[in-house]
């Protein structure tokens, strides 16, 4: 099967997180007056990042696609009744999380994501190690190699730039959790750019 | 924070296979209807039974009075708009009821401008055809052999009209309005934030540009 980037064969401008946040505010406005364009182009904003995080979660990306279009099913009927547009991307990450879980059940990776971490405290004064030195497509490659509760963390964080307490909503985890996935996730995918690069 | 244009790349990176796309492409077509629920399946069919109950009994009382010459002209012509109400109730309902969606083509197909324009011309139509029934019904009323009964029914019809109709308009009105004010802020927020962004990209293209000392 032949495979090509995902911009090549979805399109569309790209976003920075704050502009995405905006315009997605903007929409759920629109929507909610009764703008039938807005949910589609709401959808098709958001349906790359989905993607990325949901492929990050599943085996295949057949069922990264099945996973998608499930958390639109469980969205879309929902979105006109969200009582705070600003906390849509939160919202709709914890139920693209719970989806992409249900596909999981009863698989090691399920078992992974439902375990918790001890909490942050011990490494609390040192500083994470930061990424200037990689370049997207390392880090892409890095990911990938990582334990999923750390690679769930670390993308969620380089995707939308959500805060702990943010995360913690999403991954259902305390924010301590979150806090050390995170530390953890950063000095192993440093280990793991270093060591193959 | 991040770097923003993290984000992008990796978005970029990601590897899709076109035919599994396609196939997600077509489903999530599905998502978008509005698809009946069957509570509001059971109202449509309802008012489509309603809406053809409408039309016949109101085409017959239109047959009838246009047979008796001392009948009222303008009733005849009410009773034939109410059976043309009735009529579109039914073929609306008919073909939301078998499509198994409440929605139109015109509507879906409308752009923001056009939608701009067709809410408030619907909620003109509705508000025009409800004045145009009342005063219609005063003049038969005055046509009627006991004209002050006829008044005080019509009156009282206004009033609760007006107690009903006049605060639904204003509240919804105010929803709107609140609506629209939030929404031009938050265009001025997205401005704000591309010119941002703009001005961040030629600071760096500056920065590069400037030979070093």
């Amino acid at each position: 099967m032949r495979c090509v980037l995902y911009s090549e064969h979805i399109g569309g401008a790209s976003l920075t997180t704050h502009e995405t946040q905006i315009r997605s505010e903007l929409l759920l406005l629109k929507h909610r007056a009764g703008d039938e364009k807005a949910l589609p182009q709401l959808v098709s904003i958001w349906e790359r990042p989905l993607f990325y995080y949901i492929r990050r979660l599943v085996n295949s990306e057949e069922d990264a696609w099945d996973v998608l279009q499930e958390v639109w099913c469980r969205a879309v009927p929902k979105i006109r009744d969200l009582r705070d547009p600003g906390a849509f991307s939160t919202w709709l990450y914890t139920i693209a999380r719970n989806t992409a879980l249900n596909h999981l059940r009863d698989t090691i990776h399920f078992r992974e994501l439902s375990e918790t971490e001890a909490d942050f405290a011990a490494s609390q004064t040192v500083a994470a190690p930061l990424f200037p030195a990689f370049t997207a497509e390392e880090l892409h490659l890095g990911l990938a190699k990582l334990k999923l509760p750390h690679r769930e963390a670390l993308t969620l964080f380089f995707l939308e730039d959500f805060s702990h307490a943010e995360i913690a909503a999403i991954t259902s985890v305390p924010v301590g959790t979150v806090k050390s996935r995170l530390y953890n996730a950063k000095i192993a995918l440093r280990a793991i750019l270093e060591k193959e690069l | 924070m991040n770097n923003p244009e993290l984000r992008d790349r990796l978005l970029e990176l990601e590897i899709v296979t076109p035919e599994l796309a396609a196939r997600y492409n077509e489903k999530k077509k599905a998502i978008f209807e509005r698809r009946l629920t069957p509570t509001l399946r059971v109202m449509w069919v309802l008012a489509t039974i309603m809406g053809a109950g409408f039309f016949v009994l109101f085409s017959y009382a239109a047959i009838l009075t246009l047979q008796d010459p001392g009948f009222p002209r303008i009733g005849t012509i009410l009773f034939s708009v109410g059976a043309l109400f009735g009529l579109g109730w039914a073929i609306l309902g008919i073909s939301f009821v078998k499509k198994g969606t409440a929605s139109l083509e015109l509507w879906n197909n409308a752009t923001l401008k056009q939608m701009q324009t067709m809410h408030p011309a619907v909620a003109g139509m509705t508000w025009v055809f409800c004045v145009l029934l009342m005063v219609a019904c005063q003049m038969m009323a005055n046509d009627m052999p006991d004209t002050a009964r006829g008044n005080q029914m019509i009156l009282g019809g206004m009033v609760a009209m007006l107690m009903f109709a006049i605060p639904t308009m204003i509240m919804g009105h105010d929803t709107k309005s609140e609506i629209f004010m939030r929404e031009k802020f938050l265009e001025i927020e997205l401005q704000l934030a591309e010119l941002r962004k703009l001005a961040a990209i030629n600071d760096n293209n500056n920065k590069e540009n400037t030979p070093d000392d």
